[in-house]
C-alpha cells in the first residue's frame, strides 16, 4: 500500500523530499512502559529529595510526600475532591470552548483582512503579555466576586493565543497551495472550509494547545484570588491557605499537574500526532 | 532538418488569427519594483500558441519565464499589454489553464486520489464520476496502485505524477507546466517525459513547457521559445521538426540545443554585469 522509492543517489533534493522517504526514518514506537517508567523513575527521584527535606520539619510546615498522598486519596474518596475537580473541568470546558470558537473565529477574519488585523492584533499580543491575575479585580468589579468572575478571565486567558495562533497558521500556509486551489476553482467559502482550515490546521491546534494551558491557569488563579468563596480547584486552594492546610495545598498542586498532564497527553498530543502522520512531519 | 528563425520582438513570422490561438500574448510588460529600484521582468513580450501545440520556453533565471507563466494563468495581470486565450483576455486564474508547479502543490492533507478529485469536485462533478476520472487519470500515469495513498508516502516523481494527472483530469484548454520536473533526479525525469508525450499525444492539449534545460525543451517542443534577462524577452524562436516519440539521444535533437545553449552562454557576462 505505501510507496516508498528512494530517490536515486546524487538527486536534486527539494524540500519534498527532505520531509520523510518512509523507508529512512525509523520511528520507535515507544512502548507504553518506555512512555510511564521514566516519569515516574523521576517523581520517586523528587519524592525522595522531599521526603528528607520533610524528615526535619512538622507536617505543618512542610509534609511528607507520603502524607500528601494519601490525604489527597482520602479527599478523592470522601473529601469532596471529585466534585470540585468535575467543577473546574466543566468551567474549563465552557470557558474553553467558547475562546476555542470565538477564537478561531478571529484568527481566520484577522488572516483574511489585513487592515483589521494590523488594527486588532497589537491589542491581542498586548493581552497575551497581561498576566491573568490582572484581569480578576476588573472582572469582579463589573461581574461581582462570583463564577461569571471567573469564566471571563478564562476565556480572557485563552482567547489572544488562539487567535493569533489561528491567525499565524494561516499566514504560514504555503502561498503555491492557495494558488492551486484558486486554479482548481475554489473560491471563497469552499477555499476556507476545504483548505485554508485544513492547511492551517496543525498550527491551530498548537494555538489552541497554548489557550488551553493559559486558560486553566487563569481560571486557577482568578478562583485563587477571589478567595474561597465556590467549587473548584482554585476556591479549594484558597480555602487551604486561609487554614493553613499546607497538606491541602500540595494535594491541589498535584491534582492540577495531573489534569493539565492528562488533557495535553490524552487531548492535545495525540490530535497532533495523528494531523503529523497525515501530513509527513507537519504540513 | 530543424528550422531556425530569427524572431525579434514581435513574435513568430507565422501570425495566428488571435481569436483562434489558444494562446496570443501581445506585447506584455511587467516590472518588479526591489530595493535596487524597479526591475522589467518583461518587455514587450509576444507569442502565439496554436491549438495542441507543445511549446517550451527556456532561458536563465531572471528572464521572466516565471513571470511569463503567472501572466498566462492569470495569477498576475501584466502593467501593459494583453494575454488572450481564445479570444477572451485572462484576468484570473482558471481551471481552463491548469498550472503544474516545480513545487508539487498537492494537498498533503489528501491522499492521492483526493488531489485529483478536488477539481473535478470544484468543476460540477459527481461523486461516482468523479472517483472514476481520477482513477483513470491515475491509471494513466502509472499510479492506480496508489490512488489511496497520502502525499507525503509517495516520492517526488510519483508526487509530479500525481499533479500532472490532477492537470489533465480536468481538461484544460491549456496547460502551463512551470519547470515540473526540475526537481527530479535524472531517471524519473526520462520516464515521465516519455508519459508527458503519451498524454499530450492521446489528448491534444495545448502545452505550454517552463524549463531551464535545453535539452529537455527540445526533446519536448514543437517550437522552442528562447528569452534573454533583464529585461526579459524573446531571444528567438525556433521550430523543431524532429520525428516524435523523441529520445535524448537523437543526433539532431542535439544540434539544436547546441545552438541554443550557445544562447544561455553569452547571457552570462551580462547577467554578471548587470549584478544578478
Amino acid at each position: 500500500m505505501v510507496a516508498p522509492s528512494r530517490p536515486a543517489p546524487g538527486a536534486v533534493l527539494t524540500h519534498d523530499d527532505d520531509a520523510l522517504d518512509p523507508a529512512l526514518v525509523t520511528t520507535s514506537a515507544t512502548s507504553l512502559a518506555q512512555r510511564i517508567l521514566p516519569p515516574l523513575g523521576f517523581a520517586a527521584a523528587v519524592a525522595l529529595l522531599w521526603s528528607l527535606a520533610a524528615a526535619r520539619r512538622p507536617d505543618s510546615v512542610l509534609p511528607s510526600p507520603w502524607t500528601v498522598l494519601v490525604e489527597t486519596w482520602r479527599l478523592l474518596l470522601d473529601g469532596g475532591f471529585g466534585p470540585i475537580i468535575g467543577r473546574t473541568a466543566s468551567t474549563m470546558a465552557v470557558g474553553f470552548g467558547v475562546s476555542a470558537v470565538v477564537g478561531v473565529a478571529l484568527g481566520l477574519a484577522l488572516a483574511r483582512r489585513p487592515l483589521a488585523d494590523r488594527a486588532v492584533s497589537p491589542y491581542l499580543i498586548g493581552l497575551q503579555s497581561l498576566p491573568s491575575a490582572v484581569w480578576i479585580p476588573v472582572a469582579v468589579i463589573f461581574l461581582g466576586a462570583s463564577s461569571r468572575a471567573v469564566m471571563a478571565v478564562t476565556i480572557l486567558g485563552a482567547l489572544p493565543s488562539i487567535a493569533i495562533g489561528t491567525r499565524d497558521a494561516v499566514h504560514g500556509i504555503p502561498p503555491i497551495l492557495l494558488r492551486a486551489a484558486r486554479t482548481l476553482g475554489a473560491d471563497g467559502r469552499t477555499m476556507l472550509v476545504r483548505i485554508v482550515v485544513p492547511a492551517a490546521l496543525p498550527g491551530i491546534v498548537s494555538g489552541l494547545e497554548h489557550g488551553w494551558a493559559f486558560a486553566f491557569r487563569s481560571l486557577v488563579a482568578g478562583e485563587l484570588i477571589i478567595g474561597a468563596s465556590g467549587a473548584g480547584l482554585g476556591f479549594f486552594v484558597a480555602t487551604a491557605r486561609d487554614e493553613g492546610r499546607v497538606d491541602h495545598l500540595f494535594a491541589a498542586v498535584l491534582v492540577i499537574m495531573l489534569l493539565g498532564v492528562a488533557v495535553d497527553r490524552l487531548g492535545f498530543a495525540r490530535l497532533q500526532r495523528r494531523l503529523r502522520e497525515q501530513r509527513g512531519f507537519g504540513a | 532538418m530543424a528550422v531556425l528563425q530569427r524572431a525579434g520582438r514581435r513574435g513568430p513570422v507565422v501570425h495566428l488569427h488571435p481569436a483562434g490561438a489558444a494562446l496570443h500574448v501581445d506585447g506584455v510588460s511587467r516590472a518588479y519594483g526591489g530595493k535596487r529600484g524597479s526591475t522589467l521582468a518583461l518587455d514587450g513580450f509576444s507569442l502565439d500558441v496554436a491549438d495542441g501545440e507543445l511549446v517550451c520556453v527556456v532561458g536563465p533565471s531572471g528572464c521572466g519565464k516565471s513571470t511569463l507563466l503567472d501572466l498566462l494563468a492569470g495569477h498576475q495581470l501584466p502593467d501593459a499589454g494583453h494575454v488572450y486565450a481564445h479570444g477572451e483576455e485572462v484576468t484570473g486564474p482558471s481551471r481552463r489553464r491548469m498550472v503544474i508547479f516545480q513545487e508539487h502543490a498537492l494537498f498533503p492533507w489528501m491522499t492521492a486520489r483526493g488531489n485529483v478529485e478536488f477539481g473535478l469536485e470544484m468543476a460540477g462533478v459527481g461523486k461516482a464520476a468523479r472517483r472514476e476520472q481520477a482513477d483513470l487519470w491515475l491509471h494513466r500515469v502509472h499510479l492506480e496502485q496508489f490512488a489511496d495513498s497520502l502525499v507525503h508516502e509517495l516520492s517526488g516523481g510519483m508526487r509530479q505524477r500525481v499533479a500532472i494527472a490532477r492537470g489533465f483530469a480536468l481538461e484544460p484548454e491549456v496547460l502551463l507546466m512551470d519547470e515540473p520536473f526540475s526537481a527530479l533526479d535524472a531517471q524519473t525525469r526520462d520516464l515521465l517525459h516519455g508519459e508527458l508525450q503519451d498524454l499530450w499525444t492521446a489528448t491534444g492539449t495545448t502545452i505550454v513547457f517552463i524549463t531551464h534545460n535545453v535539452r529537455e525543451a527540445v526533446l519536448l517542443g514543437d517550437r522552442v521559445v528562447s528569452m534573454s534577462a533583464h529585461p526579459g524577452r524573446i531571444r528567438r524562436i525556433v521550430d523543431v521538426d524532429l520525428p516524435r516519440p523523441r529520445h535524448m539521444e537523437d543526433p539532431g535533437l542535439i544540434d539544436i540545443a547546441r545552438e541554443l545553449m550557445s544562447d544561455l552562454r553569452d547571457e552570462v557576462p551580462t547577467r554578471r554585469a548587470a549584478g544578478a
